[in-house]
């Protein structure tokens, strides 16, 4: 990205921060059926802070590393947490959606403008496939670990004789 | 002693009726516990033994040359009662019953006493076993023969121990019972032990195949079921491994600590566990699969979860960051999918659970009674035969939810508030609210508050400041009425009267927060300290269940402003916030006073961050308000 792009997007993010932060937040509290609906304002604030601040990162410096390490580690979170994929994904769109719109509204209308909204496009995508990629491979990691735990469920289920249903346990 | 020993001692064994007394059998409620019976005794001196007695653990004594312990020699000891002391002192393994000299007052006569085997004992000094804990582990396999009787005759599986498991698990709040009572009783005859587990039922399932209605909400109870068993498992196994760590004074809930480290572990793996449940099939009701198999299921997923190496780091992050204060304090979780409307919801209307109608006919009442589960319908609770609507309520510390009988959960903020942290984290049920307990000393009079922006103060900390769906900011517990009694009005705190032993007319009183909201990954420090401070320095009248009012309608305008304020939320002034934090700091530094200094920097940096919160969430007002008058 140019220089001038950059200097553009640092000032628009630095007039519009706590706007932007306090809409994703105050949507994502309306999240109904979530996480993100039972979780206090103030802590998806810390979250969402952070998480701009790493897309911030990621499109001034067009290094999708520290993204990827970011979401692997927010993946390994989010899923022993008991966060569904869709619910995480359906979190990230708000966020996508908000930056679009702040930038749509707020960013000076030009050739940038197209260049910067397609570089985000990227980012926000690298950013759901890296979190689907590490949250589903953690998820057969586990599975696989788990195979001998069956398999002692299904000797003790084939072998045991339950009295249960008779009256002199009673 | 084996019959070779026997031969070729010189004394004659059958002729000794006494025992020389120096531990835990030298505590006369303790014997009465074992042996059922008072015994004659008289002061002894055990000759040419020394006492041991590692930190925090049990004495025992072993043979040493030119020193003597002190002690009782007990008299009349039949064949019986020798056959109980040598059951509880794990003759043979733990200790050695022989025959030694002992002074009583000028003669010297033989008498048995139990001289400990140091490598059988090391092991419980290392778990931190104390005299209690044996006297309850000896209670305890005494009541478990009745239990192993019963698996018998529940289930036929020859492995693993499991059918004794099986029925513990299915038994445990039966089985702690009989243990309360025994130490409230001083013992409780075998047959008394024996009628309660036999009566005592094992939950089946069939009744479902009558019940289509009930059959929709299988799935969740039963997984729900799962995962209090599952806990139970391992609360135990903490409680087992770390005795040392989890003991608590008599005065509070004994499974405090040791359902935090559970809770710890199972939330640190809450994705094996998901995929446990999922992969054994038991997420799930199955016809095929029995209440008993559940059980099992849970008990396997347990064992395969506990690794010593993340309980021990538990144990030790505990042990790191525990703050005990002073007051004694508690705490009511309440949850439910669809929030408020659980009390009088229509049939059908919580989609997962009914609004928690057939909670009792799952028998998950049981199963989570170490968390003090119940269905809360903000009624009088009367017997758990009636079949009702409202909250799932975990209520910490209440071990016998009739009679509202229970003890504080802690007192230690940073405990709670990591454990209903954790509660929330692990039950995956919507959390709703929170009701904060805090014990208050004895005689101790209520007074007026001066500045009613108090309690602003505190919804700004406790309570759910959010936009409704127009985007209004409001505050939600009091803007929705949730808090809000047609009778009684606003049920902001209240009085209660608890009692710790039941059948007891003795009672502390407790004051009740319960306006704040109940979060998820939220930390509840902040909340809890400045109630405590605010309840030290002030000590307000609560708003309910006190019968000395200034005046009948003395809450009546301070109820009209926090209805206002919750409609429409304004900034609290600076002045207010200020001198909030002062009556606080007061409170806190009276209890730091007793409570040493680092309990009194932990205090100042709540402080901190109270006043942090307070401003934080005023700022968010005011920017709102500026964005609305726009």
């Amino acid at each position: 990205m140019t220089h001038c792009t950059n200097s553009n997007l640092k000032r628009v993010i630095k007039e519009h921060r706590d706007d932007l932060i306090n809409n994703i937040c105050n949507k994502l509290q309306k999240m109904s059926e979530s996480h993100y609906e039972i979780i206090d304002f103030e802590r998806h604030q810390e979250r969402e802070e952070e998480f701009l601040d790493i897309m911030l990162k990621v499109i001034a410096d067009c290094d999708d590393k520290p993204l990827i390490q970011y979401m692997e580690n927010l993946a390994n979170k989010r899923s022993n947490e008991g966060y569904t994929l869709e619910e995480v994904q359906k979190a990230i769109r708000i966020f996508e959606n908000e930056f679009w719109s702040m930038l749509t509204t707020c960013y000076p209308l030009s050739e940038e403008l197209v260049e910067l909204l397609t570089e985000c496009n990227r980012a926000f995508a690298v950013a759901r496939d890296n979190f689907a990629k590490y949250y589903v491979s953690k998820t057969l990691d586990i599975q696989n670990e788990l195979n001998t735990l069956k398999e002692r469920f299904y000797i003790y289920k084939k072998d045991r004789k339950d009295f249960s249903d008779d009256q002199n346990v009673y | 002693m084996s019959p070779k020993e026997k031969k070729t001692a010189k004394i004659d064994w059958e002729t000794i009726d006494k025992v020389f007394v120096y531990g835990s059998l030298n505590n006369d409620y303790y014997l009465e516990l074992l042996t059922g019976t008072k015994l004659l005794s008289e002061k002894g001196l055990l000759l040419n033994h020394r006492r041991v007695q590692p930190e925090n653990s049990f004495t025992f004594a072993l043979p040493w040359k030119g020193y003597s312990i002190e002690g009782r020699v007990l008299y009349n000891v039949t064949p019986d009662i020798l056959e109980k002391l040598d059951a509880y002192e794990a003759e043979g393994s733990l200790y050695k019953r022989k025959v030694a000299q002992i002074q009583v007052n000028d003669k010297v006569i033989d008498s048995f006493v139990y001289i400990g085997k140091p490598r059988s004992i090391k092991p419980y000094i290392n778990k931190g076993f104390q005299e209690r804990d044996r006297i309850e582990e000896f209670v305890e396999s005494n009541v478990n023969r009745y239990v192993e009787q019963k698996a018998d005759m529940l289930l036929n599986y020859d492995r693993e121990s499991l059918p004794l498991k099986v029925t513990r698990e299915l038994l445990s709040e039966e089985v702690h019972s009989i243990l309360r009572q025994y130490f409230q009783d001083t013992g409780i005859p075998a047959f008394i032990i024996k009628h309660e587990i036999e009566k005592a039922s094992i939950p089946r399932l069939n009744w479902l195949k009558t019940d289509r209605k009930a059959v929709k909400y299988a799935d969740n109870y039963m997984k729900l079921a799962l995962n209090f068993m599952i806990f139970n498992q391992l609360e135990e196994k903490f409680r087992n491994d770390y005795r040392g760590q989890v003991n608590v004074a008599d005065e509070f809930y004994i499974h405090t600590l040791s359902a935090t480290m559970a809770l710890k572990l199972l939330v640190n793996q809450k994705q094996h566990l998901s995929s446990a449940i999922s992969h054994l099939e038991v997420d799930r009701y199955n016809p095929e699969i029995l209440y008993t198999d559940y059980a099992a299921a849970a008990i396997i997923i347990a064992e395969e979860l506990y690794d010593p190496v993340k309980a021990d780091e538990i144990v030790k992050w505990l042990k790191k960051n525990r703050h005990i204060g002073y007051l004694p304090l508690g705490a009511e979780l309440e949850f439910s999918n669809i929030g408020y409307r659980a009390v009088n919801s229509k049939e059908g209307e919580d989609p997962l659970y009914d609004s928690f109608y057939y909670f009792y006919k799952f028998d998950i009442m049981r199963r989570g009674w170490k968390l003090g589960a119940h269905v809360d319908d903000h009624g009088f609770l009367t017997s758990s035969n009636v079949r009702t609507r409202g909250f799932l309520e975990l209520a910490f510390g209440r071990y016998k939810l009739l009679g509202d009988v229970s003890k504080p959960a802690t007192q230690d903020p940073w405990v709670l508030s990591q454990l209903i942290d954790l509660a929330v984290r692990y039950l995956d049920i919507k959390p709703h609210s929170l009701h904060l307990s805090i014990q208050l000393p004895p005689n101790q009079e209520f007074r007026e508050i001066d500045n009613p922006d108090f309690f602003l103060c505190l919804l700004l900390l406790g309570g759910d400041l959010r936009e409704d769906s127009n985007g209004i900011l409001r505050e939600m517990r009091i803007h929705q009425r949730e808090i809000d009694h047609e009778e009684t009005g606003l049920n902001f705190s209240r009085l209660n009267k608890h009692h710790t032993v039941p059948d007891d007319n003795k009672w502390t009183p407790v004051i009740e927060y319960q306006f704040s909201r109940l979060f998820y990954e939220y930390d509840y420090q902040p909340l809890i300290m400045a109630l405590k401070g605010f309840q030290q320095e002030l000590n307000p009248y609560p708003f309910k269940s006190c019968n000395t009012l200034p005046k009948p309608d003395y809450f009546e305008p301070i109820e009209a402003m926090l209805f206002k304020w919750a409609d429409q939320p304004k900034p609290v002034s600076a002045k207010s916030i200020e001198d909030f934090i002062t009556t606080i700091e007061k409170g806190l530094d009276k209890e730091s006073e007793s409570m040493g200094k680092d309990y009194s920097k932990y205090s100042q940096r709540i402080i901190g961050r109270i006043e942090e919160q307070l401003k934080r969430r005023n700022r968010r007002i005011k920017k709102h308000d500026t964005l609305h008058k726009q």
